[in-house]
């Protein structure tokens, strides 16, 4: 019989699709300016420096927690270097905390557009139940005992909400897309800029 | 616990937009957020519950429900007074144009550099990139003192504008054009004739937008404003 062996692992290409996760956790905790992409490629480098002396766990599972540790570390860096850099310059230590709205910088403009365009074709109803959701973060028990609606209903609700959105920004992008292959490609407004200094 | 039918964890509902709104304890964050590390479904669910949170927080959508309110005197009387206002109130069609967008961004880091200018204004590039156009501006007024150049005195201008502090672009906006026919100049002219704009300046704003030649894109902007402010100007 032949001997089976395990596969081989790509241990770097595993801690590289984490990348995805990891920027949300860095953006939430530190915004979306450059020190969250320095955090990623920090958290990131760490892990690959980590496996090519083999000290990652041998268990796949425990793979994601220990970059996770990493990534919690890096972050409590970047947290106290801003501190200190706002201590240094007499700001205000405000600016070394998350922003009031960090996840805000994983949406983009055009995301932002689309959304926007999208919710607004829906029932204002869905549009109060999604604020309610995504702005003020009431949970769905919450706002069915406010509304004296059943939870599961709303639920519900909630859900084919959220596919109806899909739907329309899908629609609405598939029609810019076609309105947009006649137009030139500069608009003048997202010209590359040289660094600022 | 319930399962999410789409990532097949058990994990409740309303995890992902109490997350999004950060409403979830320390503990449940930590869980979910290791979970979220490998979850292609949930990452996409956050990132479309960050885009709904903008797009509903900020009103971009206007939409509202009408909420059962309580009918008093006041109602009526405040809309008497909006109603002598609108007629009172003549609009002023410049003002119309005078509103401005955050320019765009795509600038490399400066990472090999770590003076006081440098980190300064990394760290005003960091808050413009959040949108945090008060403390861009904060940050790159004191960047400018170390050192000037036309992208930083750029930034601080339509940060200030952004801010509603025409009157304190204006000195920034008119550093970021020198030297003449550098990368910020031609877009410096456009955000100063819109600093003089809102000011109410509208012979300012026009003489701001002749001068030196700019790329096509900019000089069809340059033109456009200029044009609207002919047919708006009294």
């Amino acid at each position: 019989m032949a001997e089976r062996t395990a596969p081989l692992r790509d241990v770097s290409a595993e801690i590289l699709a984490l990348a995805p996760g990891l920027e949300i956790v860095i953006v939430r905790a530190l915004g979306g300016g450059e020190d969250a992409r320095d955090a990623l490629q920090d958290v990131l480098t760490r892990g690959l420096a980590a496996a090519e002396r083999g000290d990652l766990p041998d268990d796949p599972a425990q793979l994601a927690p220990y970059v996770y540790g990493i990534a919690r570390h890096v972050i409590a860096d970047a947290v106290r270097a801003r501190v200190r850099a706002a201590r240094h310059h007499a700001l205000p230590e405000s600016i070394a905390a998350p922003q009031t709205h960090p996840l805000d910088a994983l949406v983009h403009e055009e995301e932002l557009s689309a959304l926007t365009n999208a919710l607004r074709r829906l029932d204002a109803t869905d549009q109060e139940l999604l604020r309610r959701c995504y702005v003020d973060g009431e949970s769905i028990a919450d706002v069915a005992r406010t509304l004296g609606e059943p939870p599961a209903r709303l639920r519900k609700r909630k859900s084919r909400a959220l596919q109806r959105l899909r739907v329309i920004v899908h629609e609405l992008g598939a029609q810019r897309a076609t309105r947009n292959s006649a137009m030139p490609p500069d608009s003048g407004h997202t010209m590359p800029r040289p660094s600022i200094l | 616990m319930n399962v999410n039918v789409e990532c097949g964890a058990r994990i409740e509902p309303d995890t992902v937009h109490r997350y999004v709104t950060g409403r979830l304890t320390d503990a449940e964050t930590e869980a979910f957020e290791l979970h979220l590390l490998t979850c292609h479904a949930c990452q996409r669910d956050v990132r479309e519950g960050a885009g709904i949170g903008a797009a509903l927080r900020d009103d971009h959508v206007r939409a509202r429900p009408a909420r059962p309110r309580r009918v008093t005197w006041v109602v009526p009387a405040v809309a008497a007074a909006a109603v002598l206002l609108v007629v009172a109130w003549p609009r002023d069609p410049l003002r119309s144009i005078a509103g401005v967008e955050a320019p765009a961004f795509d600038g490399l880091p400066l990472r090999t550099s770590t003076d006081s200018a440098a980190m300064l204004a990394d760290s005003g590039m960091d808050a413009y990139a959040q949108r945090d156009y008060e403390n861009t501006a904060r940050y790159l007024a004191r960047a400018v003192t170390h050192r000037s150049t036309p992208g930083t005195q750029f930034f601080l201008g339509t940060s200030r504008l952004l801010t509603r502090d025409a009157a304190g672009a204006l000195a920034p906006l008119a550093l970021a054009m020198q030297p003449p026919g550098n990368p910020y100049s031609a877009e410096a002219r456009y955000y100063r004739a819109k600093a003089w704009l809102q000011l109410g300046r509208a012979d300012s704003a026009l003489a701001q937008l002749h001068g030196d030649e700019a790329s096509g894109a900019w000089q069809v902007r340059l033109t456009a404003l200029a044009d609207s402010i002919r047919a708006r100007r009294p």
